[in-house]
C-alpha cells in the first residue's frame, strides 16, 4: 500500500475579539481548511497593547469618516460571507473603555488545559460580542462562552486566566505580531510546505493566500458557514 | 431584437499617487465588458481628502505601514498583472512633490477632449508606477499628452491652474466627501433605486460586482 506523507501549509492566524476583521478572517480561513491543505494556528494577541507600541491608533478614533465607514463596511463584508455580524451600538465606547484583554487570555487558558476547544471557545468570544451585541470582559460573560463551548469545569479555567503564565503568554504572542510588522489585526503568516513565508494584513487577502500556496480562491463559501 | 438594459453608474475617485488607486482603475475598467456599468473619472487630491477628513497618508501616520504597502503592492501587481513597483524614494516623494497637477491634467483634458481622459489618466498612473519616473513638471505633462495623441498640448497644460479646472477638482473632492470619503481609491455605485453605495480600496470588486448583480471572476487582463 502506498501513503503519500503530504505536509500542509502552517497559516498563523493573529487575532483579537475586539477586532470585526478578525471575526471575519478568523471564519473564512477555518473554512477554508475544507478545501485547501492548510493547518491553521491560532494566535490570540492584545490589539490594544499592539496599537500602543507601534504608534498606531485604533480606526474608529482617527477620523470621523472612517469610524462611519468601518460601521457600515464589516456588516456588508460579513453578510458577503454569510456571517451575521452586527456593529455594537457603542463599539467606540467599548473599544476605548473596556477590554477584550481576559477574553483572549480565556482562549490562551483553553489552548493550555483543553487545546482541542480552542477553536470553539474562540467562536464562542465572537459570536458573543459581534453577534448578539454582548459584552465580554466580565467573569459572568467568560462562563457564558465556556458554558456555550460545552466546556467542563468552567471555574478552573476562569481561575487560569489570572496566573502569570498566561499573561506572559499574551505578552509573547503580541510581540511575535509586531515582530512579524503587525500594526493591525488580523495578522497572518504563511508558511509554505516546502519552505518560504509570506506575512497579511486584514482578511482581504485569500485569494493572494492562494495563489502564494498554489491554490485556486472559491469565494465566500457561503455553504460552509455556522451561522 | 436590441436588449435596452440600463448601465449602472460608477464614480471612480482616485489620486495617480495612489497605488491601489492604479489597481482599481485597471481592476475595474477591465470589467467594462462584463459587467453593465458606466464608470465615470473622477481625479482628487488626497492631499485635500485627508486634510478635510481629519486623515492621513497611512505610511505617515504609522511608519510600520509603509514597509508593508510596498510588499503588499508589489505582490498584488502578480495577481492582478499590473507590473506596478514603489519607488524606492516614495516616501520622500509624497512628501515634498504634490501630485495635485497631475489630477488636475486629467480634470483638464476631460473639460476639453472628455475622450482622452482615460487614456490620459492610464499614462500617467504608467508613468509613475510602472516606468516609476516622473508626474510632477509641465515637461512630464506635455510628454504625456502628447503620447495620448491630445490636442492644444500647450495650453491643455497651461490651463491646470485655470478656474474652470480647479473647480471641477473642487466639485469631485467635495462630492466625495459627501459620501463619506477619507481616502482613496473611493468608489460610488450608484443603484437603480436611487441609493448610493460607497467603497474604500480596491478590494471591493466582488461586492461592488455582487450589487450589479454580477460575479467578480478574479482580475481580467488589464488594458495596458
Amino acid at each position: 500500500q502506498i501513503c503519500t506523507m503530504s505536509r500542509n501549509h502552517i497559516i498563523k492566524l493573529y487575532y483579537d475579539i475586539i477586532s470585526p476583521y478578525s471575526f471575519i478572517g478568523f471564519e473564512t480561513l477555518l473554512r477554508y481548511r475544507v478545501v485547501w491543505p492548510i493547518d491553521v494556528v491560532l494566535k490570540p494577541i492584545c490589539l490594544g497593547g499592539l496599537f500602543k507600541d507601534v504608534g498606531n491608533p485604533p480606526p474608529v478614533t482617527t477620523c470621523d469618516a472612517k469610524a462611519v465607514y468601518m460601521a457600515k463596511e464589516v456588516q456588508m463584508i460579513a453578510r458577503h460571507y454569510g456571517i451575521p455580524l452586527n456593529m455594537p451600538k457603542n463599539f467606540h465606547d467599548y473599544v476605548l473603555k473596556a477590554s477584550t484583554v481576559d477574553a483572549c487570555r480565556l482562549i490562551l487558558a483553553t489552548q493550555k488545559l483543553l487545546p482541542d476547544k480552542t477553536e470553539e471557545v474562540s467562536r464562542q468570544l465572537f459570536d458573543r460580542f459581534w453577534i448578539d451585541n454582548l459584552p465580554v470582559n466580565r467573569e459572568d460573560d467568560l462562563l457564558s462562552c465556556l458554558k456555550k463551548a460545552h466546556v467542563e469545569s468552567p471555574d478552573k479555567f476562569i481561575e487560569k486566566i489570572k496566573e502569570p503564565e498566561i499573561k506572559d503568554q499574551l505578552k509573547k504572542n503580541t510581540k511575535e505580531a509586531q515582530d512579524l510588522g503587525a500594526f493591525g489585526l488580523p495578522w497572518i503568516e504563511v508558511t509554505k510546505a516546502g519552505g518560504g513565508s509570506e506575512i497579511y494584513f486584514g482578511s482581504d487577502r485569500l485569494p493572494i493566500i492562494g495563489e502564494f500556496i498554489g491554490q485556486s480562491y472559491h469565494g465566500p463559501l457561503r455553504h460552509l458557514s455556522l451561522f | 431584437v436590441v436588449a435596452m438594459s440600463k448601465k449602472f453608474a460608477i464614480d471612480l475617485y482616485f489620486d495617480v499617487i495612489s497605488p491601489y488607486s492604479f489597481i482599481l482603475f485597471e481592476s475595474l475598467l477591465a470589467y467594462r465588458t462584463q459587467w453593465p456599468m458606466e464608470v465615470n473619472l473622477k481625479p482628487v487630491g488626497l492631499a485635500h481628502i485627508f486634510k478635510a477628513a481629519g486623515n492621513q497618508a497611512p505610511a505617515i501616520a504609522v511608519p510600520g505601514k509603509g514597509p508593508y504597502m510596498h510588499k503588499d503592492v508589489n505582490r498584488l501587481a502578480r495577481y492582478y498583472n499590473i507590473p506596478l513597483k514603489f519607488r524606492e524614494d516614495f516616501l520622500t516623494v509624497i512628501t515634498t512633490k504634490s501630485s495635485l497637477n497631475a489630477n488636475r491634467l486629467i480634470a483638464a483634458v476631460k473639460l476639453e477632449q472628455p475622450e482622452k481622459a482615460e487614456a490620459v489618466a492610464r499614462a500617467l498612473f504608467r508613468r509613475f508606477w510602472i516606468d516609476r519616473s516622473d508626474i510632477f513638471d509641465t515637461k512630464d505633462f506635455v510628454e504625456v499628452l502628447t503620447a495620448c495623441g491630445v490636442r492644444d498640448v500647450t495650453r491643455l497644460v497651461s490651463s491646470l491652474s485655470s478656474d474652470a479646472v480647479k473647480e471641477v477638482m473642487k466639485q469631485n473632492t467635495d462630492a466625495a466627501l459627501e459620501t463619506g470619503c477619507f481616502g482613496a481609491p473611493w468608489t460610488v455605485l450608484h443603484l437603480s433605486n436611487g441609493k448610493r453605495e460607497s467603497f474604500f480600496g480596491s478590494d471591493r470588486l466582488h461586492i461592488i460586482g455582487h450589487m450589479m448583480g454580477q460575479k467578480f471572476d478574479g482580475p481580467l487582463p488589464a488594458k495596458l
